[in-house]
């Protein structure tokens, strides 16, 4: 069992910015970019694999899909219980972090942009500590 | 007195026979008529410490007392009876200057008669009782005087003096040394702006021969303070119906006028109110039942009713409307609790326009335990609830306006920070160079400038609504 991270904001310098934190933290290697929740929905559905963890590191606000119709969508899906999300907003507003609460997916949620504390935190994490024993 | 009718008398007299003879005398004058005998003083003592007569008849000279003495404890023991004297020719001096000790009478024995004894003891009699009723009037004036806080006074005009009671040192100070008995002491104590009017009033009621004088004015006090008196005189006219005497009595009323001057202005703080106020009595509990009693023009500007339409009708005219029926349940509780409250309705005008208005109700109370009447006092909101209102949706709108906002300002500024972020670290082992990463924060911070542009003019299209 492996943990996949999995980057979905519609801000390609965000994107990269957090592709160099993630991998400078060895939160994983290679994490795979999205430019909204339907293109992360649609890598699940079609890749998706029963020895894998997937940690997505989301944004709420995407065109296509944002993140809240992102969890709406993966509520139902058969792998739901092996996706772990972490919400990486602009910025936090408590509404919005009561909202995510709802969700039994979502495991944090943070302001952008990421930074290497950031991604060693996630690493401590409860439900997906145990990847990076 | 010893009964209405039968005359009740003591002759103390040593000398049988000359009680025999007076006795007989007495009978002859008056049939009912109860005669006692008293021979020593220590007799008559006894007798007068037990009976009142009507008349006593006395020796001068008795076993155990006589002389001036024996009249002058008689005369202290008789109390109400006349005193007759009776004397011989020797000592007929001595009978005159009786009289001066308070005997009524003195007669000499030796020439005495039917007819003499009779109009001795009846003139006795009567002078006694004038006497006494005299003295009952005089005492009677003398404890109301007293009792009165009234200044009496007694002007005796073609003396042109004045004398007055107590009154005018209780009253206004003035010690007795400083009150001078003459007109002029009391002329120039009358309040400079009132004399003409007192003196043109008296003037008038001399000339009509009108007896009854009454008049307001001030009246100086020993201290050079003035006091509001209401003086009230009775005139009294000699024989050739010339005005002589005037007794009077004036009463301070400046207690009263400064009540009256305090009413007055608080009349004219209701009156010029801007605040409109109702007052209705609070005869029952429901306020369908109360009466308005008193509106002040405010109110009538405010709500549009004349006098004639809101005087006697229910406060529930210009309060009923389908928004308050919350607060008129409030209301009704106050109503019959007697408490005050504080409400905010909707109002109706005559024409039928709302309007909205803070209205405070408060019980009036009847200084006990009771009350007697409702004050509504009201004020037109509606302009400044407009406002309020308005400012509410200023600032909803520009809760708006931050929220959204900063979701847009943040996403350029946490690009910014990424990027320095990066620029700081050391390891350089990545797509960036930090040429690029320049370009980037700056093309980062452009983005932000055109945003916090629209924030500012979005800011600046949030109007006030209702601002006159």
């Amino acid at each position: 069992m492996s943990l996949k991270v999995l980057i979905v904001d519609d801000d390609k310098m965000i994107k990269l910015l957090h592709t160099v934190m993630v991998e400078r933290s060895n939160l994983g290697n290679n994490p795979r970019t999205f430019s909204d929740g339907k293109a992360a929905l649609d890598f699940l559905n079609i890749e998706f694999k029963e020895s894998e963890h997937y940690l997505v590191l989301l944004d709420i606000n995407m065109p296509v899909m944002n993140g809240w119709d992102f969890l709406d969508a993966i509520k139902e899906q058969s792998f739901a219980n092996q996706l772990h999300v972490v919400m990486v907003t602009s910025s936090v507003d408590n509404t919005e972090k009561l909202k995510a609460t709802q969700y039994p997916q979502v495991i944090g949620f943070l302001e952008k942009p990421l930074k290497i504390d950031n991604c060693n935190y996630i690493k401590t994490i409860p439900s997906i500590a145990p990847f990076f024993n | 007195m010893a009964g209405q009718n039968i005359l009740s008398l003591l002759i103390i007299e040593d000398n049988p026979g000359d009680a025999i003879f007076l006795r007989e005398y007495l009978s002859e004058i008056k049939n009912e008529i109860s005669i006692v005998n008293a021979e020593t003083f220590e007799e008559a003592k006894k007798y007068l410490s037990s009976t009142a007569f009507d008349a006593i008849f006395l020796d001068l000279s008795l076993p155990d007392h006589s002389g001036k003495e024996l009249v002058t404890d008689i005369i202290s023991l008789a109390e109400q009876a006349s005193v007759i004297v009776l004397t011989g020719y020797s000592n007929e001096k001595f009978g005159i200057e009786t009289l001066s000790l308070g005997v009524s009478d003195y007669l000499l024995k030796d020439e005495l008669t039917v007819s003499q004894l009779s109009k001795s003891l009846n003139y006795g009699i009567e002078r006694k009782r004038i006497e006494r009723k005299l003295f009952q009037s005089n005492e009677r004036y003398e404890i109301l005087a007293k009792a009165t806080s009234d200044t009496i006074w007694d002007w005796n005009i073609s003396r042109k003096t004045i004398v007055a009671n107590q009154g005018i040192t209780r009253v206004f100070g003035y010690s007795e040394e400083e009150i001078i008995e003459n007109e002029e002491w009391w002329h120039e104590k009358i309040h400079p702006d009132d004399y003409d009017r007192l003196v043109k009033t008296l003037f008038n009621n001399f000339i009509k021969g009108v007896p009854v004088f009454q008049i307001e004015y001030r009246f100086r006090c020993a201290d050079g303070s003035y006091k509001y008196v209401l003086d009230r005189g009775y005139l009294l006219f000699d024989n050739n119906k010339k005005p002589a005497r005037m007794i009077g009595a004036m009463q301070d009323i400046t207690s009263k006028k400064e009540e009256e001057e305090r009413l007055r202005l608080l009349q004219s703080v209701i009156t010029n109110a801007t605040d409109a106020i109702l007052v209705t009595d609070a005869n029952h509990e429901s306020i369908s039942k109360h009466k308005v009693i008193y509106v002040n023009e405010a109110f009538m500007k405010m709500t549009q009713y004349t006098t004639e339409e809101i005087i006697g009708a229910s406060p529930l005219l210009f309060l009923e409307s389908a928004y308050n029926a919350e607060e008129l349940k409030k209301l009704e509780y106050s109503l019959e609790t007697f408490q005050n409250c504080d409400l905010v309705l909707l109002n109706k005008k005559k024409s039928g326009a709302e309007y909205w208005a803070n209205v405070s109700v408060a019980p009036v109370s009847d200084g006990k335990d009771g009350f007697t009447h409702w004050i509504y006092i009201q004020r037109d909101v509606s302009d400044r609830r407009l406002y309020l209102q308005s400012i509410e949706e200023q600032n909803k709108k520009l809760k708006e306006i931050a929220w959204t906002q900063s979701h847009a300002v943040r996403a350029p500024l946490a690009r910014i920070m990424g990027l320095v972020n990066l620029l700081t670290e050391e390891e350089n082992n990545f797509e960036l160079s930090p040429k690029e990463i320049i370009a980037n924060i700056a093309s980062s911070a452009l983005e932000l400038d055109v945003i916090i542009r629209q924030i500012v003019e979005k800011t600046e299209n949030v109007k006030i609504q209702g601002i006159k």
